[in-house]
């Protein structure tokens, strides 16, 4: 099978994690993606996090920069060397797709912005992703997920029990959340110039894909002015939709929001004669006895192990899920029977699982291609096909402008 | 300016909100989606939302279906799903959440529709995948995003409840990757001639997004866990200034270190032998964090803005969203957008997450009533208007 971007060139001028990423989903649907790296490598590719174990791996080093960067190929070349930026302009001049991370002040410094590369390539799909967007006081301020996707944009605000310190989000979430925006961005602007034949500039930032991950509750605020609260799991707006605890210690949640669905889980829950009771008759009358609904379901809910009150959720039609641990939905049979995890081949290692494109075509291949690529083991191969002849090649090594393994 | 998506026709036969955000996505790069609803309407609109007296409806259901049309079928009867089919023969894309065995039963599978129309692209989503036991479950996006794919127990501190989602915060992270997988198919057939499914669900894209923790695991890493704000690396953390405001701290590298303690003026930390080396810290983080937190605690957050900021560490504030709408940066970037509304007018709402240079991008009216296109799509479509009276006559479409 053909990929769905099988020939489209992507350059790819970005460290850490949420441009890769989307870079990684075009490679692996088929794009040829070449990473731009410094002679020392993205930093993310030694960023210390001790505890994910990296040195116990049997892959060794950073385990995620794995994921973001697999089906690539990486180029070193030194941006602060004259000669290294001339390099990116001219491998720029043939690529379909640039992807940055850089603020706008060091696109400027490099000599890299989308105006001066669009002026030798008009036909160059252009993609500019920062913490804080292209204008405004901050936008060479730098960012990670957690302060500009989550913290900035109030995503944060709303996650988590009220008083309390906010909810760590867990590293990369963001960054992975913003990828398909990025590449949905991008394949935007592909799909024009098929039309068009002109390239563009498409832009977007950490913040702003925070904002419309939260954007229901951004709409709320937007039209009422009202401050968006954690919602307290023994307090909260609909008791029907809430978290629980089984008696084996597992949680669950279930989400029943339909007028009709409150027999469900009185029935589930062993209880039919709390449809008796008038506190719980309506929607209104449950959301102003929730504590009250709260303290009766966690009390039912203690009775039996998690698995007993699956089957019975199921028989009485209860929308419901596990909170699983992510073992549990690494082995999940619903994550395997839809290739949700994906092995990668690996040189040495023959191949090992990873997290596969979000996506499944019918018609057209998706899938690792490959392992990342060590910093600067395809400059040569790349300089090559750009039309580099060796004594350029070696000229650059020798004046640091390029880096090769 | 023209849009990325002109003349795109999209079917959407979707409730709730992953998909038609998704509808609404494309609607803003300039496609015309037609959104096909019960003669009740899509239970989204009615959902059990605290009104707003300013705002008739759910501001939710505004959002994920402006500027589409919208049109009322009856999939029960056999000639409501044929008027679905016979629309499918004209549009390039259809989405739908409808899981698999409810796709069969109403004869709107991908290979039905294909077979009249190989050009469409069809989106096939669901809450759990096409395949394996689970396919037909039911789901929303905190049954099968946030709790099944282990997204809150990693963000649980142990030994607690996990933490209740902000409401759909799942599905509209999800809609970016539903457009991008439209996009991908649509740039393909402009090689290939030919359309094709393209699946993906909650599931997915919540295992997407937990990547990074996932891979470790997957090679035989730990699993990944919560860590408690106290027993967590201190350069990534959350803090809490003298004023009560929180912040987020995110200086993981080496060279960091000396930068934040000059924030701190907190000299003596740096060359502190319990805090000198990155192994240090973080085997003393409660130790470190405890300076940190009393160090913190006796400025408001402005001040250590300014002074995180003149060390070139990167922090953020946690933002509560009513403080948003003024944030400068929002406004400089255009993130927010006016859209209109029949009963309010003018509103602020969200923009389109992406800005093209060259291509307009933007909402471009308000969502539908129920069945208010219903006439004109199918007149479009070639129905007679005797056709169409005996359709609704019928029972099979709304009006």
């Amino acid at each position: 099978m053909a990929g769905v971007l099988d020939g489209v060139r992507v350059l790819e001028v970005a460290t850490w994690i949420a441009m890769p990423a989307a870079g990684m989903l075009m490679a692996d649907m088929g794009a040829d993606v070449v990473k731009v790296e410094s002679l020392t490598g993205d930093t993310w590719r030694g960023s210390r996090t001790p505890r994910y174990g990296m040195a116990a791996s049997p892959l060794g080093g950073n385990l995620t920069f794995e994921v973001d960067n697999r089906s690539k190929r990486s180029i070193a070349i030194n941006l602060d060397h004259q000669e290294g930026r001339a390099v990116v302009q001219r491998l720029a001049a043939h690529a379909d797709v640039l992807t940055t991370n850089l603020v706008q002040q060091r696109r400027q410094r490099y000599g890299l912005t989308y105006d001066e590369l669009a002026a030798t390539n008009p036909r160059l799909i252009y993609a500019a992703f920062t913490g804080y967007g292209q204008l405004g006081p901050d936008r060479d301020r730098l960012g990670f997920d957690y302060t500009a996707f989550w913290s900035r944009s109030g995503a944060l605000s709303g996650l988590g029990e009220p008083g309390q310190p906010p909810v760590a989000p867990h590293g990369t979430i963001g960054d992975h959340l913003s990828a398909p925006l990025l590449l949905a961005g991008i394949l935007g602007a592909l799909y024009e110039r098929e039309k068009s034949g002109r390239g563009q500039l498409v832009q977007s930032s950490l913040l702003q894909a925070g904002l419309w991950a939260n954007v229901a509750g951004m709409q709320r605020a937007l039209v009422t002015g009202e401050d968006q609260q954690p919602i307290s799991r023994l307090a909260p707006g609909n008791p029907l939709l809430n978290s629980y605890c089984a008696a084996d210690g597992r949680w669950f949640f279930f989400v029943m929001n339909g007028p009709a669905d409150w027999p469900k889980v009185a029935n589930a829950a062993g209880h039919p004669e709390w449809l008796d009771d008038p506190r719980f008759a309506t929607p209104d009358a449950r959301a102003e006895h929730k504590v009250d609904l709260v303290g009766l379901l966690d009390v039912a809910f203690a009775e039996h192990d998690r698995d007993e009150w699956s089957r019975r959720f199921d028989e009485h039609g209860v929308i419901w899920g596990p909170v699983q641990r992510s073992s549990e939905a690494a082995a999940d049979p619903q994550v395997r029977a839809n290739g949700y995890v994906a092995a990668v081949p690996h040189p040495t290692l023959g191949s090992y699982e990873s997290v596969a494109v979000p996506l499944q075509y019918s018609r057209s291949d998706v899938g690792p291609k490959g392992p990342a690529p060590a910093v600067g083991q395809h400059t040569r191969a790349v300089l090559a096909e750009a039309g580099y002849s060796a004594a350029e090649v070696e000229g650059l090594l020798q004046a640091g402008a390029v880096g090769a393994l | 300016m023209t849009s990325p998506l002109d003349g795109i026709r999209v079917l959407e036969v979707a409730s709730w909100i992953a998909v038609p955000a998704a509808g609404a996505l494309m609607a803003d790069l300039g496609a015309t989606v037609i959104k096909v609803e019960s003669g009740i309407g899509d239970a989204w609109r009615a959902a059990s939302r605290r009104a707003v007296s300013s705002f008739p409806g759910n501001p939710g259901f505004q959002l994920d279906n402006r500027g589409k049309q919208g049109i009322a079928i009856n999939l029960d009867r056999a000639d409501g799903q044929a008027v679905v089919r016979r629309l499918v023969q004209s549009v390039d894309v259809f989405t739908t959440n409808l899981v698999p065995g409810r796709r069969l039963r109403y004869g709107l599978a991908y290979e039905a529709l294909a077979a009249t129309n190989p050009r469409l692209v069809y989106l096939a989503f669901s809450g759990y995948g096409d395949d394996g036991p689970d396919r037909d479950r039911l789901s929303f996006d905190f049954t099968a995003f946030w709790a099944r794919s282990g997204m809150l127990d990693i963000m649980a501190e142990p030994d607690a409840p996990p933490p209740m989602p902000p409401g759909s915060m799942g599905d509209h992270a999800t809609a970016p990757l539903l457009l991008a997988a439209i996009m991908t198919a649509l740039f393909e057939r402009e090689r290939s001639g030919l359309g094709q499914q393209v699946q993906t669900s909650l599931l997915n894209s919540a295992l997407w997004a937990l990547g990074s923790d996932l891979q470790q695991m997957l090679v035989g890493g730990p699993v990944p866990k919560a860590t408690p704000r106290l027993q967590t690396n201190p350069m990534r953390n959350s803090y809490r200034a003298g004023d009560g405001r929180w912040f987020m701290l995110m200086a993981p590298a080496e060279r960091d270190w000396p930068r934040v303690c000059a924030a701190l003026e907190r000299p003596e930390l740096e060359h502190d032998p319990r805090f000198a080396a990155f192994a240090d810290r973080t085997r003393n983080g409660p130790q470190l964090i405890a300076e940190m937190d009393a160090t913190f605690a006796v400025r408001p957050r402005r001040e250590w803005g300014e002074r995180l900021d003149a060390q070139g560490v990167v922090w953020g504030p946690v933002e509560a969203l009513p403080g948003v709408p003024d944030d400068p940066q929002v406004q400089a970037n255009g993130y927010l957008t006016q859209n209109t509304h029949p009963a309010v007018g003018a509103y602020l709402t969200l923009n389109t997450p992406m800005r093209f240079s060259r291509s307009e991008a933007g909402p471009r009216g308000p969502a539908p009533e129920v069945g208010q296109h219903t006439e004109e799509v199918l007149l479009a479509a070639g129905y007679t208007w005797d056709d169409i009276t005996a359709l609704r006559d019928s029972g099979a479409i709304g009006v």
